[in-house]
């Protein structure tokens, strides 16, 4: 029993420039999470990061020192998603969402998020499924349809992937998304992590647009 | 925004003075008193001047005020009456005052809003009136002068009654503005600290009656900060209302409202008639349901336009049978939505949960919109 626990233990650095956050996210998480550093602001965070290469980083957005978005970019420019940083926040606002992602976060979850519920998205996300909240993907839905209305004419999301998105929105899991379109639970998370990634591309796209056409090179 | 508007009328004012100019200096021979003609050149290039040195100074605002406005619609009104007296005949249907008194009339309605701006258009078209019959013009050959000369006053008016409308409307959306930036500031503020602790107790509490209050006051909190989305109505918020109420009454039940932004605006029938089906589905995954966590979802249809609502469950699944005062809850659920003309879909969700799909066809207006 402890042999199988050691074998599945996860590293975790917390990133929040509150105090009784970080230790109120430390008693929520228990093993198999081990919390191996406690950052208060982007520099502390990134530097934990480098030493002790967690499987996890829950970070804040609103942090001193280029808040938690450069945690973000930093990490996921220099370990892709050997380690995968989830953004906690308690924004809800679209755009907080949208940069996140785009700069590379593999998930976000709202900090008033009960505690055993944490724990289970923060487990699903060390398995390689991306922990992302109902909240989140109806924003998402409605980022699709503006990009879609506003700059190509086409929705970037295929008809599975907009039938995939719109059940985690109305709160079904993966299992039972996978079972609604008689699809594999696998198959449902792929279909997320790409329409992470074309967020992120229609995201990048779209800045770039702009600039170009206010003249930013 | 005003002063943006003052330095377009400054623009105007010098360019109708040069047109000034040149035509009184053109005609100067054939008019009764040139030197009436020049006072009246020197006398606009001072207002000219004065205008376009009182925005350069940081008291700009000084330039609205009623003495220095009184003073250059004076100007202008004279220039438009004196101009029959200088006149000996019609130079040609060209006013020799030309575009000059719009400047009195812009500067006036900026002041002064809509009330101003129509005041000094109607005095300005009385003076050229007066200025026609003085010059007798009137008579004989003068049908088409009149007719000029009144069309010319009704236009001053028109203008002064837009451009007075049409400021206070900027004035209004300006300090909607400055309202929604001092809310964003708040906002920001408030992020890192109310929301944050009241995140903190609803994750931390012992006792869930603290828990359900800390979120009924996030819930409310961010409704005035981020909710008032015009455009879905009041479906949002009593959507939230009815979700607080049910996690009041069970307090080991959850309920996440998510609205899109696409989600359209209903009149406030179907808006009650969803509200009391979400309402009913709600108590529904609790009590029989036993649900620990409820989604409510609301976007658009897209194939109708109208909207589409689910209330979603993980509870042991949804008991058609039950009875809610005297009638079967899906009876109850269905009647409701049928009677706004939507329809009403019950599922059981393999693995656990159940869920209450809704779509209610759009409103008359927006369909016609769309047809």
């Amino acid at each position: 029993m402890a042999d199988t626990v050691a074998d599945t233990v996860h590293t975790v650095v917390i990133a929040d420039d509150h105090p009784t956050v970080r230790s109120g996210i430390r008693a929520d998480l228990g093993p198999p999470f081990v919390v191996v550093g406690e950052a208060g602001d982007a520099d502390e965070a990134l530097a934990m990061i480098a030493t002790h290469q967690p499987d996890l980083v829950v970070c804040d957005l609103n942090m001193p020192g280029g808040g938690g978005l450069r945690v973000v970019r930093e990490t996921a420019a220099r370990y892709a998603d050997r380690i995968k940083v989830v953004v906690f926040t308690v924004s809800e606002q679209e755009s907080d969402l949208l940069d996140a992602v785009a700069s590379g976060a593999y998930g976000y979850l709202i900090k008033s998020t009960p505690g055993p519920e944490l724990r289970r998205q923060l487990l699903r996300a060390v398995d390689g499924d991306p922990p992302f909240a109902p909240e989140l993907a109806t924003l998402l839905l409605g980022e699709f349809r503006r990009v879609a209305r506003n700059a190509t004419g086409s929705n970037p999301l295929s008809d599975r992937e907009r039938e995939v998105l719109n059940l985690v929105a109305r709160g079904y899991t993966y299992r039972q998304a996978g079972s609604e379109l008689f699809i594999a639970e696998k198959t449902v998370e792929n279909h997320v992590r790409n329409i992470l990634g074309k967020l992120h591309l229609t995201r990048r796209a779209e800045l770039i647009r702009w600039a170009a056409d206010h003249g930013i090179r | 925004m005003e002063r943006g508007v003052l330095v377009g009328v400054v623009g105007l004012r010098w360019a109708a003075w040069v047109w000034l100019t040149v035509v009184a200096l053109l005609n100067l021979d054939r008019v009764h008193h040139p030197a009436v003609s020049v006072a009246g050149v020197v006398a606009t290039g001072v207002v000219t001047v004065v205008a376009t040195m009182a925005l350069r100074t940081p008291g700009w605002e000084r330039a609205m005020r009623p003495g220095l406005v009184g003073a250059e619609v004076a100007v202008a009104a004279a220039v438009v009456t004196a101009e029959a007296w200088v006149r000996q005949a019609p130079v040609s249907g060209q006013s020799l005052a030309g575009t000059w008194p719009l400047a009195a009339i812009l500067v006036a309605a900026v002041a002064g809003g809509l009330v101003w701006g129509v005041g000094v258009g109607t005095l300005l078209a009385g003076a050229r009136i007066v200025a026609l019959t003085l010059g007798g013009s009137a008579v004989g050959q003068g049908g088409r002068a009149a007719l000029a000369a009144v069309s010319t006053g009704v236009s001053w008016i028109v203008i002064g009654a837009v451009c007075g409308t049409i400021i206070r409307l900027l004035r209004r959306a300006q300090h909607q503005l400055a309202e929604a930036e001092a809310r964003d500031a708040i906002a920001h503020d408030l992020h890192d600290g109310v929301l944050q602790t009241l995140a903190l107790i609803e994750r931390r509490s012992e006792s869930t009656e603290i828990a359900r209050l800390a979120r009924d006051q996030e819930r409310d909190l961010r409704a005035y900060l981020f909710g008032g989305r015009p455009e879905n109505g009041g479906l949002p918020a009593e959507l939230r209302a009815a979700a607080s109420r049910l996690e009041r009454s069970w307090p080991s039940t959850t309920v996440t409202v998510t609205v899109s932004v696409d989600a359209p605006k209903l009149e406030t029938a179907k808006v009650d008639a969803v509200v009391g089906a979400a309402t009913e589905a709600l108590t529904n995954a609790a009590k029989h349901g036993r649900a620990h966590h409820v989604v409510v979802f609301a976007d658009i249809d897209e194939s109708s336009g109208g909207l589409f609502l689910s209330v979603k469950d993980d509870g042991g699944g949804f008991d058609p049978a039950a009875v809610v005062e005297g009638m079967g809850m899906a009876r109850s659920i269905r009647g409701r939505i049928e009677q706004v003309g939507g329809r009403v879909e019950f599922a059981s969700i393999r693995g656990d949960g159940a869920e209450v799909r809704i779509a209610v066809p759009p409103s008359s207006r927006r369909a016609a919109h769309r047809g």
